[in-house]
């Protein structure tokens, strides 16, 4: 009927709401400018699950990540993140805390190896930790064999797919608590995206809580427990993902409701 | 002057041309490795690159020539001075122009040589200063071809600087962070690394390096208050024409425009410093991206 | 007198639009530069004078280029010396007259700052401040070492003064220009009186300039170069114009100081002179109109003061050495301003009340009336081609950003372009409006094929577009905006603005008209004279709109409208595009707000990894499941979750009419 889930289903497992969540996202509201992008974003995140933010592009999805991740400085609105408000912090302490953020368009260091890619991921490890960090990197490198092959090679000598497999370990080289994973499909053929599925739902059956953004609502809903379906910049359905899954809005969230008919004007003059 | 005796002139000069304008050159690539650094990493340079070059000579005059310290000691304090230069012009001329003004930068680190120039004459006055070098001043002579000891330290020093830095900047992690806010500060950032520090960081190196241009050449072209002007502006000739984001192509091209101002020199000595600056806007007539650059589509 | 009275404009050539105020400034200003010299007739203060008089010439003309039009030039001072140069060796080699040579200074300094910006223009980045940079110390050099044309440090002497009154003037002698009965006059003051006015002339004409539709395209061109294009203006051409006319001025300039004492050595024309205008400039407030006047008053005055306070007693002996090297002071002012005071003195100036009304306006005030045309006149004048892409490809090195699209956009329609992120949307409408050149396939209107076009050259044929981030240009007002959409229709030339001659005005008022009465089509001609960027986004929107329309475009390329627009003024927005199309207008649409595409198109067409997946109604796109899995993803591909019988769904708050909630502090 379609792809079989590999190991054990991580929508079985681990959703638990006992406990604070790791995650929670107050009225987030976020400008670019004077254009206000954000209008009052609220969501949640619990250990061990996986969550999607799922919505059309320009629906405000990345920038909530953004804002999140300390990208993006929030007008209004909290971020709380296991205990702590981070709201507005930079990024570079927010990653220090365990949120780390694999961005949009995969943003790897073209001009560097494979290799020191994945260890820039490590920089803020601190060196006591080196032996940790240096068994941590042997795993990346295995984990996709890929990288292990061209771990030498200007990692922007690689395809879009292993770039984005490239990305993802160099997120996990920072010892996330909450793997922020950006639009990870974009981009990709299908079959990549299928295998960038799988890993999704490998990390988490390793114990990694993920805040997923997809544009792919099927491909998100089919990793997620739950996910958010953000248009316009707010929140417009939430839930678990079996009931999103065959829920008509979700489609009207992407493609706009029933076409109005516009009358067939005769041009002027 | 008819073509024989051009041809034949060139093949005098030459020789000589080329020990001494590898000195000078390398000299040229040290400067501009400056303004790669700050370049890749902020795209901002400093202007006052070549004023930072004679304060540092300067201060090492009054040190080792007044003051009577060793030179492995007025080394490392001139490098000091220069850093600590570096980080207070990137604080107040460089981060506070960066956004508003595109060009504000490039104002406020011209006035910035203005300032150091008119203070260095009025604390060491006007008169060239000579600092004897370390070497003795005898120079080495190979057939018709002489060479300071003084320019052998220089092109043996400045390589061995620039390679240190090429190594660090490629190899240590530190080298790799500041390659990674050059190349995207923003995902820099989600590192872990502190792009704000990396700025400064970057502005330390390149203010150390004209120090250590400065104390290095000092010895043989006199140090004096009017002495960086075109020295950095013959640096950054190198490092437009060389590609400013390529420091290979900068350290050829330092050496070449040294060669190229020594044989220009033996023909005409007044037209020297024209030389470089001519064959610069020859070469942006014709290639505006410099002559080792890649040309990137800009993708709107 | 009532203050109205000083406030009111005026309307005749040369000072039209100023007030009454500015004008009896002017005359008395005129009047003193004749008289006050005659009176003060001392010839160190008439030096002095000459010296503000001639360098605030060449200060205007570098704030034109600095100021007005964005570019840093660090070798004004060697154009400086070019003119300078030119007029002393045509002045004394020849025996043409002083004032040809002085003429013939400036052009030759025009020429060769042409000559220099003409290649460097075309390179991004620092390269104009390097090789500016580069030109004046090679002027310095050759100046220096070409003893045969410059006779180097030593000088060329003896340059004659111009004539006047039939006798050469020199500025120690005097004379007697009222005849034997009248007072004698000092050469010195008679040196004056020629630059004192050739700088008010200057001024004035300048303002001129900058006030009509020259600095209106100048300014649009350092706002946005992207946007600039769209409207027609071939960018590079103006920059390089620019440079030119700055550098006519400094040659100018020059040709001045070389005659003001008949001697010039090459030790005066080293960089540190480039640095100097820039910092007259700046401190006295790029941008605006008589920052170069007051800039360049305060700092020539300067190192004299500085000199005479160092001779008092009281002043240390440390300080005397700091005291003389004002250029200490340039440097440490330049820095202070460039941070804290970005407006300069005539910024702060300007601050005072009153002051403000005394300035011409930049530019024309608006008229009361719009022009009586109906929509369709103003924003379809010409025959409706279609725009046709067959088959177009663009490769970036290995990506096909687009590869093998085939559009046509039926005039008098509305054609909506969709597709998820990177399906090449965004690349399509750059190639069809110039910014790429398409690697393979053609885009043609009608017949004409575009492929090889600038941006500049395509909107003069009559396709523009809007940018998904508003490139407004943000200092003009909105009219003036909506002006820049005349560019190409405007005829007057030069002279006629530098003059404000009657054409000028005339034809600067029925545009004018024309531009009120397209704000008024889209609803917003009260916001006509508010600056473009202090208005509230949407407002932003359907200026750039109207900027658009006033090209009269054969087709309009929308490229996001709806992007930044708030839930509440959506349906605004899609009723301006309707409104659009119902005068006529042909409009492609790229947008990801679904509803608005899908409620203002005739015919959408979807794109999904650079190729069409499907075209058709709105109605036909919604329902395709092509394009459904292009935006969700194939639903059979992944295994997807069983319903859980107790899990709700929560549906928040309808997405499209929510109104914006109170922002929590």
């Amino acid at each position: 009927m379609g792809a079989e889930v590999v190991g054990p289903d991580p929508r079985q497992n681990g959703a638990g709401r006992a406990g604070a969540p790791l995650l929670r996202v107050s009225d987030l509201f976020v400008n670019y400018g004077q254009v206000e992008a954000l209008h009052g974003i609220s969501l949640d995140v619990y250990p061990g699950e996986v969550v999607a933010i799922i919505g059309s592009n320009g629906a405000g999805k990345s920038t909530t990540m953004r804002a999140i991740s300390g990208m993006l400085v929030p007008r209004a609105g909290r971020v709380v993140f296991d205990g702590r408000d981070v709201t507005g912090l930079p990024s570079h302490e927010i990653v220090r805390l365990g949120l780390v953020h694999v961005p949009e368009g995969r943003q790897i260091f073209a001009n560097q190896s494979v290799r020191d890619n994945l260890m820039l991921g490590a920089f803020q490890q601190p060196r006591s930790r080196a032996a940790e960090t240096a068994e941590r990197l042997r795993r990346e490198l295995d984990r996709f064999p890929v990288l292990r092959e061209r771990q030498d090679q200007r990692a922007g000598t690689l395809s879009g797919g292993e770039q984005q497999m490239l990305a993802i370990s160099r997120g996990l080289m920072a010892r996330p608590k909450l793997l922020l994973l950006d639009e990870p499909s974009m981009g990709l053929a299908p079959l990549l995206v299928r295998q960038v599925a799988e890993t999704v739902r490998q990390l988490n059956s390793e114990g990694v809580t993920i805040l997923l953004v997809e544009q792919l609502a099927m491909m998100a809903l089919s990793v997620a427990h739950r996910a958010y379906v953000i248009q316009n910049g707010v929140v417009r359905i939430e839930g678990p993902s079996a009931g999103l899954a065959r829920n008509p809005e979700v489609i009207r969230a992407y493609l706009g409701g029933a076409a109005q008919q516009v009358e067939a004007q005769p041009p002027a003059g | 002057m008819d073509l024989a005796e051009i041809v034949s002139t060139f093949f005098r000069i030459l020789p000589q041309a080329l020990v001494s304008g590898v000195a000078l050159g390398s000299v040229y690539a040290l400067i501009a490795q400056g303004y790669y650094v700050t370049f890749t990493t902020t795209e901002t340079l400093n202007f006052a690159q070549g004023e930072f070059l004679m304060v540092g000579a300067l201060t090492s005059f009054s040190l080792m020539v007044l003051a009577g310290v060793p030179f492995l000691v007025a080394l490392p304090a001139v490098v000091a001075l220069m850093a600590a230069m570096g980080v207070v012009l990137e604080r107040i001329a460089i981060r506070p122009l960066r956004q508003l003004l595109s060009v504000g930068w490039i104002l406020s680190t011209v006035g910035t040589s203005v300032i150091l120039r008119q203070f260095a004459e009025i604390y060491w006055g006007r008169e060239q200063k000579r600092v004897p070098s370390i070497f003795g001043d005898v120079p080495l002579y190979l057939g018709n071809v002489g060479i300071f000891p003084q320019e052998v330290f220089i092109i043996v020093a400045s390589l061995l600087t620039m390679g240190i830095l090429l190594v660090f900047l490629k190899r240590s992690t530190f080298g790799k962070a500041l390659q990674a806010v050059a190349f995207n500060p923003a995902a820099a950032g989600l590192m872990g690394i502190n792009v704000r520090q990396m700025v400064v960081v970057s502005y330390i190196i390149s203010s150390a390096l004209a120090g250590i241009a400065g104390i290095l050449i000092a010895p043989v072209i006199f140090a004096h208050a009017e002495m960086g002007a075109l020295l950095g502006l013959k640096a950054f000739a190198a490092a437009i024409i060389g590609g400013i984001e390529n420091p290979v192509g900068i350290l050829l091209m330092g050496i070449g425009l040294g060669i190229a101002e020594f044989i220009v020199a033996g023909y005409n000595a007044s037209f020297r410093d024209a030389a470089t600056f001519l064959i610069l806007i020859l070469i942006l007539a014709w290639r505006p991206q410099g002559l080792f650059e890649r040309v990137t589509a800009e993708k709107v | 007198m009532h203050p109205s009275f000083w406030s009111r404009r005026i309307d005749a050539p040369i000072f039209s639009g100023v007030s009454v105020g500015g004008v009896i400034l002017t005359l008395a200003a005129t009047l003193a530069l004749v008289i006050v010299p005659i009176l003060v007739d001392n010839a160190y203060i008439m030096r002095i004078a000459q010296q503000i008089a001639f360098y605030t010439i060449a200060a205007i003309g570098l704030n034109v280029l600095v100021g007005y039009q964005g570019q840093v030039s660090l070798g004004h001072g060697g154009l400086f010396a070019v003119g300078a140069y030119g007029s002393a060796l045509l002045a004394t080699q020849t025996s043409i007259s002083v004032w040809i040579a002085i003429a013939a200074g400036a052009a030759l300094a025009g020429i060769v700052g042409a000559l220099l910006a003409l290649p460097t223009l075309r390179a991004k980045g620092p390269y104009l401040a390097m090789v500016t940079i580069a030109f004046s110390i090679i002027v310095f050099v050759v100046a220096q070492s070409w003893v045969g044309l410059t006779r180097g440090p030593e000088g060329i002497k003896n340059i004659p003064g111009p004539d006047l009154f039939g006798t050469t003037i020199r500025q120690l002698r005097t004379y007697a220009p009222f005849g034997d009965g009248g007072p004698a006059i000092s050469g010195a003051v008679v040196y004056f009186w020629i630059v004192g006015l050739a700088a008010l002339a200057v001024q004035l004409l300048a303002n001129n300039l900058l006030a009509g539709r020259w600095g209106r395209t100048i300014n649009a061109v350092r706002q946005s170069e992207v946007a600039a294009e769209t409207v027609g203006v071939s960018v590079y051409r103006w920059k390089v114009g620019a440079f030119a006319f700055s550098a006519v001025l400094a040659g100018l300039s020059g040709a001045f100081f070389a005659h003001q004492d008949g001697y010039i050595v090459s030790d005066t024309f080293t960089f540190n002179k480039s640095v100097e205008l820039l910092v007259y400039v700046i401190l006295g407030g790029a941008r605006t109109l008589f920052g170069p006047l007051i800039g360049t008053t305060v700092l020539v005055i300067l190192p004299e003061f500085l000199k005479t306070i160092s001779e008092y007693a009281f002043v240390p002996a440390w300080a005397k050495p700091i005291l003389e090297h004002y250029l200490l002071f340039y440097g440490a002012l330049l820095i202070l301003f460039l941070i804290a005071m970005p407006e300069g003195m005539a910024g702060a100036l300007k601050a005072i009340p009153g002051v403000k009304s005394l300035l011409p306006p930049t530019p024309t005030p608006t008229p009361r009336t719009a022009t009586a045309l109906a929509p369709a006149e103003l924003v379809v004048g010409r025959a409706r081609p279609t725009l046709v892409a067959d088959d177009v490809k663009m490769y970036f090195g290995g990506v096909k950003a687009v590869d093998g699209v085939s559009l046509a956009i039926q005039p008098g329609t509305i054609h909506g372009l969709i597709g998820p992120n990177g399906s090449g949307k965004s690349t399509m409408v750059n190639v069809m409006t110039g910014v790429y050149r398409p690697t393979g396939g053609r885009v043609r209107l009608g017949d004409t094929v575009m492929n090889h076009l600038p941006p500049h050259s395509i909107a003069a044929l009559g396709v523009t577009r809007t940018f998904q981030n508003i490139q407004l240009f943000k200092d003009l007002s909105v009219i003036d905006n909506v002006m820049m959409g005349y560019h190409l229709r405007m005829r007057y030339g030069f002279v006629d603005q530098l003059l404000r001659t009657r054409r000028a005005r005339a034809e600067e008022t029925a545009y004018r008209q024309r531009a009120m009465a397209l704000l008024q089509f889209l609803d917003i001609a009260q916001l006509a004279e508010a600056e473009a960027q202090s208005l509230p986004y949407g407002h932003q929107r359907l200026v750039e709109i109207a900027r658009a329309l006033a090209l009269e475009p054969a087709v309009l390329i929308l490229d996001e409208p709806a992007a930044g627009i708030n839930a509440s003024e959506i349906d605004q927005v899609s009723e301006v595009i309707r409104r659009i199309r119902s005068a006529g207008v042909t409009i492609l649409v790229i947008e990801h707000h679904m509803d608005l595409v899908m409620s203002v198109s005739d015919h959408v067409v979807a794109l999904d990894y650079g190729k069409k997946i499907a075209e058709g109604t709105p109605a036909e796109i919604q329902a395709n499941p092509r394009v459904i899995e292009a935006y969700l993803g194939d639903q059979d591909s992944f295994a997807l979750p069983a319903e859980e019988p107790d899990a709700g769904t929560v549906e928040l708050a309808g997405a499209v009419a929510s109104p914006r909630p109170e922002a929590t502090e």
